[in-house]
This record gives C-alpha cells, structure tokens and sequence, in this order.
C-alpha cells in the first residue's frame, strides 16, 4: 500500500506521456535485440513481420477509412449494384500468399539454426521445481538451486508494506544465478520434476518448455558479459511469478575462478552428507 | 397447420414442427440420432485410440 | 446470393399469427418451453449474467495487477480468477450467446417454424445454469478454485483440491449442452429450410453457425475425452498423462488444442456471420463475392483443425513439426484475408449510415484484423519462441475475442434488438456505449502488446516494477470497459419494457426472411412456409 504515494506522479506521467520526453524513456515498447546472434535473428524477424503487418494494414485501414468518409448516405451515396469479381478475389487470395511465403522462408531458415544443438561446449541441464531452478553442470559435477532473492521474497507477500520499487531487480533476482562463459555455445537440456515450467531468457531468445519425463534441448552463445533476467514462462501453480531466472556471463577466466570455488562447496557439501 | 388442432399444452411448442410435416420430423430425428452417435463414437474412440496408441 | 425474394402472400400475418402461448405460466414456462424464440432469449439472457460474472472476475485480476506487489488476494486465489474467468467467458458467455442468436434467427432466417428438435433444444440450454454454478460452486471449495489455467494442463491441473471433480464435470456438461445445441443447428438447417431456400441461398449468419456447428461435434468430444482421461488419471490410477506411470503430459497439450484450436473458430465463426449481416444492410450493397465469404469460412474451419500445435512451439516438437504448424497457421491468414476485403468491399461504393449495429461491425473489422496481424506474427516459429505465453498473446487473443467475438455478440444484440423486442432501442445510449466499449477496449489491451514484447509473462499476480505504468493504463482501461457495461443491460431493459415501435423490417437496407415477419417477431412464425424465389 506504501506505494499509494507514487500513483499520483505515475498518473500524471502516462497522461503527459505524449509531451513528456522523459516518461517514455522508462517504458519499454518493443523487443529488445538481445546479446546473442539467435535473438537477434529473431528480433529482426520479429520487426520484419511488423513491418509487413503495418504496411498491409495501412492499405487496409487506408481503404475502410476512405470508404467510411466517402460513402455515407449522408453525403448522398447511391448504392452500386456490383456484387462479385472474380478478378479481385483472385488478386487478392494470391497477392497474400505469396507475402506469406516470403515470411515463411526467413522464419523457416531461422528456426533450422535455432534447432541445431550441434557443436556445444558446456552442457548444462536445467530441472525446474515448485518454484525454483537447479542447474546442473553435468560434466563437472556443480549442481545447485536458483531461488527468489530474499529481499523480493519478503517485500511480494501479501500486504508486506514493503514497497516494491525499494527492492532491486523486484522479482528479478536469485540466491544463486547460472552462470556461463562469454562467446560459448552452451546446450541447455531441460526438464521439470513436478508440473510443467518453461525456461525463458529474452536476452537469448531461448525459451524452452520443462517437462516431467521429456529431456529438452535448447541453446544459446552469448556475446555480451552482463546479467540478464528471465521468468519462468510456463504455469506451475501458486508461485509461478516467484520463480525468476537469472543468467551471469562472465570472461573465461572468471567463469572458471567460479567453478572451481562452486566444485570445493559441492564436493564438501557432499562429504557433510 | 390450423389453430383448431387440439393440441397437449405442455407439448404445444414440440409437437406443431413435427405436426406439419411428420416425415420431415421424422428424418430430423434420425439425423440427430446420427450425428450424437457419432460425436459419442468420436469420443469414446478417441479415449480407445490414446490408450492404445498414444505415446508411451 | 444471400438477399432473397421472398412471397408473403403464403404465411399471412393477415390471418393468425399464433401469437398465444398455450404452455404453463410463471417460472415453469421457460423451465418447459420449447420454443425456439423463448430458449434463445433464455440463452442470452444466461450469456449477460454470465458476461458480468466472468468481467467481475477480470476486473479483480486488474485491480491486484494495477501496481506491483500484492495488495488484495494471494496467488493461488489470483490464478483460479484467471482460469475461471476465461472459462466462464469462453463456455458461459461467448458460445451462449451465439446459441441465443442461433436459436432465435436460424429458424427465422431459412423459413422454419421452429428449431428440429425443441425438447433436445430445451435440455441443452438448461444444462448451462447448472454447470455454471458448479464451475462457481469450485470456487468456494478447499483447496480453492481450478487455478491450473483454463488450458487444463496436466500434471498441475491434478493438484487442483476438492474443486477438481466439480470442475471437470462442470466442463463435461458444457460441452454436452454444447454437443447437443451443435446437433440441433445442423439438424434443422439441412431439415428444416423452407421451399426454394437453397444452401447457396442461405443468409450468412446461418451458413457460419452451419459450419461452426460442425466443428463443434469434431471438436468438443476430444475435449470430452482429454478431461475424462484427467478424471481417470487422478481417481482411477491410469496414467495417460503422467510421466511417472509411463504416460505423456504433452499428449493433453495436444488433445486439449486438437480442440482448443477449432474452438477458437467456433467463437469467431458466428460474429462473422453477424458481421456479414449487418455490414450488406447498412452499407444497403449486397454482401460482395458471397459464395467466396462461404468457401472462405469453410477454409478456415477446415485449416482449424490442423493448425493446433502453434499453441506449443516451445513444447519440443521436431523441425518437421513446427514447419508445418507454423505453415499451415500462416495459410489461415489467406481465407482470412478474403473475408476482411470481401467486408471491405461489401462498404466500398455503398451507401453508409452508422447506426450502433454498424459502429460495433466497423469496429469489429478494424481491430479483429489487428487481432489478425498479431496472430500472423505469433505464427512465425522463431518469433513465437519469445512471444510465447507472454502478454503479446494475451493481448492478440483479446483483441480478436473482445473486439472480434464480443463486439459481434454486441453488434449482433443491437441490430436484432427491435426484432426481438418490437421497440427500437435508445440509439444515443447505444452510441454512447459503443464509444466508452472501444475507447477502453484499447485501452485495456494495447499497452499490453507491449508489455509482452518488453517480457512480461502471462498469468503472474505480480510483476517487476518496469512493468508498472503501462498494467496501470490497462487497468483503468479495464475498470472503464466493465463500468460501460452497465449502460449495455440499461440499454436493453429500456428496450424491452418499451420505445418506439419497431416496423418489420427495421432497418432501411435489411433484407432476408427474419424480416418479413412483424416485430416483435410473434410466438410462433412460418408455420406455414414461405417460398423463397
């Protein structure tokens, strides 16, 4: 309820949005092309299709409108009696499919390398829980959860008073991010323990749905070190929400500084046990 | 069909269609027959088919 | 051609009208009635509460996503308001509604004296009250309400507590009510036309609900068999679905969108055929290329039911596979396309008024083809992958089920109104309700295009604080559109308690035998049949 306080200035931006420079900045309107060459494939896919769909739709729109204006009985339009032609409805079944095959064939090629898993350097399997991640290093023995960050965790209870724009990356942040080496094809196989999630990285344009019993492949090379955020895209229940995905890329150097230090906690971990 | 007709009030409504035309009626009867058999075949051939079929 | 000449001189209105109703009074009257006028408006009547019911249930889903955090309901309460809403929209409102209109002006459209079957008519329209309340009823149980989605996915639909018996029998009844409205269209339409009403002859609204009905017995006995299978899974120790026991949870995916898909079309179909009316009477031009309209609605309901995987790009299915839904999905646009430019050119030349009919189809052509072109981009695979269950979608099925099948319900209410009443109705209060509907229609739901595309999931209560301003402008969008309606029942109760008499034929450019008859349309038409030239 704390942030009552921020309504009225939120308000006041949406309704000067149209004037007010500074209030779009913060809003974000479109895609973002990502840090990996597959999602900004996708990006382009994505603004290529846009583009057609408003071009389509401004000549659309462009001939209803012009209708509209033109031929109202308050003006005075007659009726024509014309009731078919073949010619037009012709035009306009074959004009459309040949658009849609030009679509059809960057999407076709994108989705052929999207689904190409060959070459990975570091296999990485991805369980989703009620509601959290494990990632498993398989090749190297690390294996640990990703939950909500504590702060997120205590401020989105119901009726906290903890106002969620005092807590950094609200619902965007873990206890323990995947971590992954800058410039490197990493195979993510995925899969679920209990119900269905998905594992989604909008930077990476990965999004890979995790099943009981299925083994998913899904893959990602990523250019930029950064970390970047995602959410579990599929419905599992109460705390679908509560379960993000955070990703660290890192140099080399760095990734392997971590893993070690992650193989001493897991090995010592297992010894406890 | 004339207002004259003593007719079931309860049953006013149903039987004045079939009243008017009984073979009509009687072939829209039958055709709804069919078609709810064979919506109940789909459905409890379909439950079969997956048994037996679906992916394991 | 869908005009027709009709003679008159055979069914007079000139001698009896059979305007009496014979039956018993009160309540028992329409608990027994078979007449076809009477379960429509029975339909419609349980379509409106419906619509409230199911937009209360938006409303509080817009009220806790209006700013982050939680403020008003935990999340499992959250997620059963999203599945029951879009439940009771979807089974409750939308296809109600469309078989109140079937109801009413199938028969009146092809010459019929009644619907084929009126005893079966009676039973289908009143299994829905009961199954809705049960589906409410789940709701007020422990454990909570069905909160896995109203796509039903196993395994987590089988967590569902004590509601989940009720539930899945609430959509069992659903969809044998709907089964059996589905078999009672078809029955009377290939029965029941009067003399010289060929198929080609027919009005579109009745071709559509043809089709549709169709669907209807392909689809929902798969849905019927997915839920039955949910039901043994989780009493009887089968496992079809579960991975544990040997079965295959993507196989629901499949049974549920083998039907889902289809459904879809089983929504839009009718408000096309309403469209299809009204946009010929108020443009006062014959509908152009008809016969392409009609092959064009079968296109789509035949391409409907091998399309149904796009809803599971990210499911894992082969390459082969998702060429060829993503191929099959991008060939829908093309009948698609044919019936926006046919409307199109249906406008072009004629000779325009705007009544509130028209307003609402123009409307419904403007922002169902946005709907459109979303659902163009969603079916390109790779760019799925990201909007996949994102708010992109949930904006793009908005769009085409609010401001296309709701706006057709709408368009189709008003335009039928005087018929059904015999008054015409208040056309400022009908003006006024379309502006508010659309103003906020967009409102509502534009920014969460963008919402999606900025990577906010569906089906959260809360959300990351970048994503505030633009939930806040669909929520006021959402308070506005659920407000305006009230001015809908309003419009309606002042229609039916009086107004201008209404002539019969209405409208200036109305043609088609629902017209020939006197407004109100009396208890009993076309006993005798009339002959269509």
């Amino acid at each position: 309820m704390k942030n009552r306080k921020r309504f009225l200035p939120r308000a006041l931006a949406i309704s000067g949005l149209a004037s007010a420079g500074p209030a779009w900045s913060d809003l974000a309107l479109n895609m973002t092309p990502g840090v990996t060459a597959m999602s900004r494939e996708i990006y382009d896919l994505h603004m290529l299709t846009l583009w057609i769909c408003v071009v389509i739709g401004v000549g659309v729109y462009g001939v209803m409108v012009y209708s509209i204006l033109k031929f109202r009985k308050s003006k005075g339009a007659v009726p024509a009696k014309f009731t078919h032609s073949y010619t037009v409805e012709v035009i306009w079944t074959v004009i459309p499919a040949l658009i849609l095959v030009l679509m059809a064939i960057p999407a076709a090629r994108t989705l052929i390398r999207m689904q190409d898993t060959r070459g990975s350097e570091l296999t990485i399997k991805v369980t989703g829980f009620q509601w959290r991640w494990q990632y498993d290093y398989i090749d190297d023995g690390v294996r640990f959860f990703s939950t909500l960050k504590r702060d997120s965790n205590a401020a989105r209870k119901l009726g906290s008073g903890i106002d969620p724009n005092t807590v950094e990356h609200y619902l965007l942040d873990v206890d323990n991010a995947l971590v992954v080496p800058v410039n490197t094809k990493v195979r993510l196989l995925v899969t679920a323990s209990d119900v269905l999630h998905a594992w989604w990285m909008p930077a990476f344009g990965v999004k890979q749905d995790a099943i009981p019993g299925y083994i998913n492949e899904a893959w990602f090379n990523a250019e930029t070190e950064g970390v970047y955020r995602g959410q579990c895209a599929e419905l599992c229940g109460m705390d679908h929400g509560f379960m993000p995905i955070v990703v660290r890329v890192t140099s080399r150097d760095e990734y392997n500084t971590w893993l070690s230090s992650q193989r001493t906690q897991t090995s010592s971990l297992a010894q406890a046990q | 069909m004339s207002t004259g007709t003593p007719r079931n009030p309860a049953n006013a409504d149903a039987t004045r269609a079939a009243a008017d035309d009984a073979l009509r009626a009687a072939r829209a009867r039958r055709n709804g027959w069919v078609l709810g058999l064979l919506a109940l075949a789909f459905y409890v051939g379909f439950m079969i088919y997956t048994g037996i079929e679906g992916p394991r | 051609m869908s005009s027709t000449a009709v003679d008159t001189h055979g069914h007079g209105h000139a001698h009896d009208q059979h305007d009496a109703h014979h039956g018993p009074r009160g309540i028992m009257r329409w608990i027994t009635t078979t007449n076809h006028k009477e379960i429509g408006t029975l339909y419609m009547c349980f379509s409106l509460v419906m619509l409230f019911i199911g937009g209360g249930m938006a409303m509080l889903i817009r009220l806790e996503l209006f700013q982050p955090g939680l403020q008003f309901f935990n999340p499992s309460f959250f997620n059963s308001m999203t599945t029951v809403h879009a439940l009771i929209m979807v089974f409750g409102m939308i296809m109600p509604a469309f078989a109140g209109f079937a109801n009413w002006f199938i028969p009146l459209q092809i010459g019929a004296p009644d619907m084929a079957l009126p005893r079966l008519n009676n039973w289908s329209f009143w299994l829905l009250p009961f199954a809705g309340i049960m589906l409410l009823m789940t709701l007020f149980m422990p454990g909570g309400g069905p909160a896995g989605g109203w796509t039903l996915y196993p395994p987590l639909v089988l967590q569902t507590g004590d509601a989940f018996p009720f539930a899945m029998f609430a959509i069992h009844l659903l969809g044998v009510s709907s089964i059996l409205a589905a078999i009672n269209i078809i029955v009377t339409i290939m029965n029941m036309r009067a003399p010289g009403m060929t198929l080609l002859k027919m009005p579109m609204f009745t071709w559509t609900w043809l089709i549709t009905a169709y669907l209807l017995l392909l689809a929902m006995p798969v849905l019927a068999g997915g839920v039955t299978m949910l039901i043994t899974d989780r009493f009887f120790g089968t496992s079809f679905f579960s991975a544990a026991g040997g079965g295959d949870p993507v196989l629901f995916q499949h049974i549920f969108w083998f039907f889902g898909h289809p459904e879809v079309y089983i929504i839009i179909l009718p408000a096309f055929g309403i469209v299809s009316e009204i946009i010929p009477t108020f443009a006062r031009k014959p509908l152009f290329g008809y016969a392409a309209m009609v092959y064009a609605t079968a296109s789509i309901a035949f391409l409907s039911l091998v399309v149904w995987a796009h809803h599971m790009f990210t499911v894992g299915m082969p390459l082969g596979g998702q060429l060829f839904f993503m191929l099959s999905t991008m060939l829908i646009a093309i009948p698609t396309g044919v019936k926006v430019f046919n409307w199109t050119a249906t406008l072009w030349k004629g000779s325009l008024s705007f009544e509130t009919p028209m307003l609402y189809a123009l409307a419904f052509l403007f922002l169902f083809t946005l709907g459109g072109f979303s659902g163009l981009m969603l079916a390109m695979v790779p760019a799925d992958i990201q909007y996949h269950d994102t708010y992109f979608v949930v904006a793009h099925f908005h769009y085409v089920l609010v401001p296309g099948a709701l706006f057709g319900v709408f368009a189709g209410t008003y335009y039928w109104l005087p018929k059904m009443t015999g008054h015409m109705y208040d056309e400022t209060l009908g003006k006024t309700h379309f502006w508010l509907t659309t103003i906020f229609v967009n409102v509502t739901f534009f920014p969460q295009h963008f919402l999606g595309l900025a990577g906010m999931p569906r089906r959260i209560p809360d959300y990351a604080t970048q994503f505030t301003d633009f939930n806040m402008i669909s929520s006021i969008g959402a308070f506005g559109l659920g407000l305006s309606q009230l001015l809908f029942v309003y419009v309606i109760v002042k229609c039916a308690r009086g107004g201008p008499k209404a002539s019969a034929q209405v409208w200036e450019g109305a043609h088609g035998l629902e017209w020939t008859v006197p407004s109100p349309a009396p208890h009993h038409t076309f006993d005798e049949p009339p002959v269509v030239k």
